[in-house]
């Protein structure tokens, strides 16, 4: 049943929302990409950055301002119930129906997308395979751990098979283990197939999950590619971080001003410092610190990452916002 | 079909809240209860009978040269028809009997005539006393009966002295009557008394109509009946909030959201919230008709009539909780708007005070300005037996009022919603 066409599965085309116009926040200001069959796309942001704002205006939720989002050839805004068939949605609050069991809630839901009889038996029987819920199906959702309910609030979103499916956040607030199964899930469910759309403002899920990345901040995209395009972009800086006897505010005094160093920061208790590749550095650093009698107990050449994508090109780090 | 998957899931919910369910069903039956207990209709340990179990141990010895024996006059007093609703009266040879059945609860109270009742009476020369037994728990009942009991003797006091004053005035006058003819007068007064009984073929009205106190069978009882009127509709109220609240519900909890992003037009979503809250509003209306008939003997009127002023009061209600809900910006607030917008409105609707005999009729009239007093009128109308017609005009105002509650009720959410 999948398009064979490589036509895009999701077309965002210049989405802008205000809240509360004329003054309200300027949440999405302009935001366009695209998601083509097979392609997992995530939206890395902070918080605040308006990832949700943009999904909810992709699904149907919230009417933008401006702009519009086709998803498999229909227009959201013009033939919603018809783009709204080809999504599955995940929304980054768990809602589910707490006095319902876990199978209700799946019927319920299924039924909301069409399906009926043995279709809908057969699929809610699969997906609670999928989430792993299989032997608890019949409790009460509200008994559940909140690893088990974000489990079954993705696995409502993939009932009805949905070509694109939408995953806003999906593990913020549970367990490493719980954790893991949804990330397993989600690389599972697009071998089979489906394409998705994620956010997250976690780099390590963003990297591991995705072959399109979009880092957003303040409701616009500022970079977008994959993730070995987008650590080029700081690719030609050398990333180190420095252990030293000596509190690391004091190393910095003293090596901020060596030749070759671009940026310097203390992150964690180290001494972090940016300089152009290729440059005979370390041994330059480690003169100057014999020099001042500061004693170098390790050194760490960081591979660039997301993180420093990030830090590039907006001044700020990611985690701190 | 679609609606009615969204109906189940809401009424699945609300059924599976112990809250909705008691607010809904146990709440009203068990305050009308209480007031079933309080006038005294119920006597404990029966269930469901609304007569006062009464023995009555009858010693009381002929009188010679009297036809009539006061014992036999009282049993039959209690026992007339105009009083089978209120006592059920049965007659045991001794008080062991008596107080065996009262401590097996197979009898509420016990009166018990002594030998000299008809000498005390009717020739008045001798003291005595007649005894009720009760539980103690009892308050209401023996009350009741001590009265109904204490107006019978009046009537025989009222004879003995009628004929001794008659006797006085004759001698006054200078006649001295032959003893024989006072005997004769006595005589012929009991046997009228005895005429109002129901074994000699009398109605028993004349004591009817001098009881003390009003028979308080629910039965016969139209203010027991009024109370759970005015309990049902204030619960149906309630209710039809809470139906519309689960809105507020969804909201927060985002399944709303949630199901507008499934291809459902958001018309139906809505759609099947006013559905589910007519449907649980049309199950709560049928259970406290029956079971308030089952319960406290309630007979609600002509099924037409009662139909026409549940159809109403459904409407009414679960539009008027729509609109109130559309109102409220999260359910944190719902506290105050339920506890005080529907408590004000259904006290001014007079739902409270209906039970109250003898309120002023400006009441009534004050009440016709909130939409609960309308769904009372269409139950007072019921409740007295009338025919479709007079139920009209109170359907007509409350289907017209649901309109105005829906539509505008509807449009505040959707725009809330949009
Ligand atoms: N309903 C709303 N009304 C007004 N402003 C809103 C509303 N929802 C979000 N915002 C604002 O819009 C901006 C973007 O919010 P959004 O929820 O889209 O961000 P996000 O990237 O999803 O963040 P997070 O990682 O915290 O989920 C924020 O400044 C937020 O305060
Ligand atoms: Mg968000």
């Amino acid at each position: 049943m999948r398009q064979e066409t490589n036509d895009p599965v999701l077309e965002v085309d210049g989405l802008v929302k205000r809240y509360d116009p004329p003054k309200g926040v300027l949440a999405v200001d302009g935001v366009s990409f695209s998601i083509a069959p097979g392609e997992v796309f995530s939206l890395l942001g902070p918080n605040g950055a308006g990832k949700t704002t943009t999904i909810s205006m992709i699904c149907g939720l919230l009417s933008p301002t401006a702009g519009d989002a086709v998803i498999g050839g229909y227009s959201i805004r013009r033939q919603p119930a018809q783009a709204k068939m080809l999504m599955g949605v995940a929304p980054q609050e768990v809602a589910v129906y707490g006095d319902l069991s876990a199978r209700e809630n799946l019927s319920f839901f299924g039924r909301m997308y069409g399906l009926r009889g043995e279709k809908l038996t057969e699929r809610v029987g699969e997906v609670l395979q999928t989430i792993g819920l299989a032997d608890r199906a019949r409790e009460r959702v509200a008994k559940f751990s909140s690893g088990m309910k974000r489990r079954l609030n993705i696995g409502i979103a993939l009932l009805h098979q949905p070509h694109l499916l939408i995953l806003d956040e999906p593990t913020v607030g549970i367990d490493p283990q719980s954790r893991r199964h949804i990330l397993d899930e989600v690389i599972a469910l697009n071998r089979a197939g489906t394409s998705v759309l994620y956010t997250t403002h976690y780099m390590e899920e963003a990297q591991e999950l995705s072959h399109t990345i979009a880092i957003m901040d303040h409701g616009r995209i500022i970079a977008c590619g994959s993730h070995a395009e987008l650590v080029k972009q700081v690719g030609e800086v050398d990333h180190l971080e420095l252990v030293t006897s000596q509190p690391p505010e004091q190393a910095l005094e003293v090596w901020k001003d060596v030749e070759g160093i671009t940026k310097s920061f203390v992150q964690d208790g180290k001494t972090v410092l940016w300089a152009r590749a290729g440059d005979a550095l370390l041994p330059r650093l480690f003169e100057r610190a014999a020099s001042v009698g500061l004693r170098v107990l390790s050194v760490q050449v960081q591979e660039p990452n997301l993180e420093s994508v990030f830090l590039h090109l907006t001044g700020r780090a990611l985690r701190d916002t | 079909m679609l609606l009615w998957e969204l109906v189940w899931k809401d009424l699945r919910r609300m059924f599976r809240s112990p809250f909705a369910v008691g607010m809904a069903f146990i709440a009203p039956l068990f305050i009308t209860g209480l007031l079933v207990l309080a006038f005294g209709g119920i006597s404990s340990g029966s269930s469901g009978m609304s007569a006062i179990r009464l023995v009555v141990v009858d010693l009381d010895q002929m009188i010679p040269g009297i036809v009539a024996k006061a014992g036999t006059i009282v049993t039959q007093v209690l026992s007339a028809p105009a009083l089978s609703s209120l006592f059920r009266v049965s007659a045991v040879s001794n008080e062991e009997t008596a107080r065996r059945m009262l401590s097996g609860r197979e009898a509420d109270l016990a009166l018990i005539l002594p030998a000299d009742f008809s000498q005390a009476a009717f020739i008045g020369d001798a003291q005595t006393r007649l005894i009720i037994l009760h539980d103690p728990t009892l308050q209401v009942s023996p009350q009741i009966l001590r009265s109904i009991v204490n107006d019978i003797l009046d009537n025989f006091l009222g004879s003995r002295s009628a004929v001794s004053g008659a006797l006085d005035a004759l001698q006054a006058e200078g006649f001295s009557p032959d003893p024989a003819l006072a005997d004769q007068v006595v005589q012929r007064y009991l046997v009228w008394v005895n005429s109002l009984t129901p074994s000699a073929g009398g109605s028993g009205q004349v004591l009817e109509t001098r009881s003390p106190t009003q028979p308080v069978s629910s039965k016969s009882n139209p203010f027991l009946a009024l109370a759970m009127a005015g309990m049902m509709i204030y619960f149906v109220f309630y209710s039809g909030a809470a139906a519309s609240l689960s809105i507020l519900h969804e909201k927060e909890e985002g399944t709303l959201a949630r199901l507008f992003v499934t291809p459902v037009a958001k018309a139906a979503v809505l759609g099947g919230k006013v559905l589910s809250a007519l449907l649980l509003l049309v199950i709560q209306v049928v259970v406290l008709l029956v079971s308030s008939s089952l319960l406290f003997g309630i007979s609600w009127g002509f099924p037409v009539s009662v139909v026409l002023a549940s159809v109403g009061l459904v409407a009414c209600a679960a539009g008027f909780g729509l609109f109130l809900m559309s109102w409220v910006s999260s359910s944190r607030q719902v506290g105050t708007v339920m506890g005080g917008v529907l408590t004000i409105t259904a006290m001014v609707g007079g739902l409270f005070t209906v039970s109250i005999p003898n309120m002023p009729k400006a009441f009534q009239t004050a009440g016709l300005s909130m939409p609960q007093g309308w769904a009372l009128q269409a139950f007072r109308l019921s409740l007295n037996g009338e025919g479709v017609l007079p139920e009209l005009l109170p359907l007509a105002v409350l289907l017209a009022l649901a309109v105005v509650f829906f539509v505008w009720g509807l449009a505040r959410f959707r725009r809330r919603l949009a």
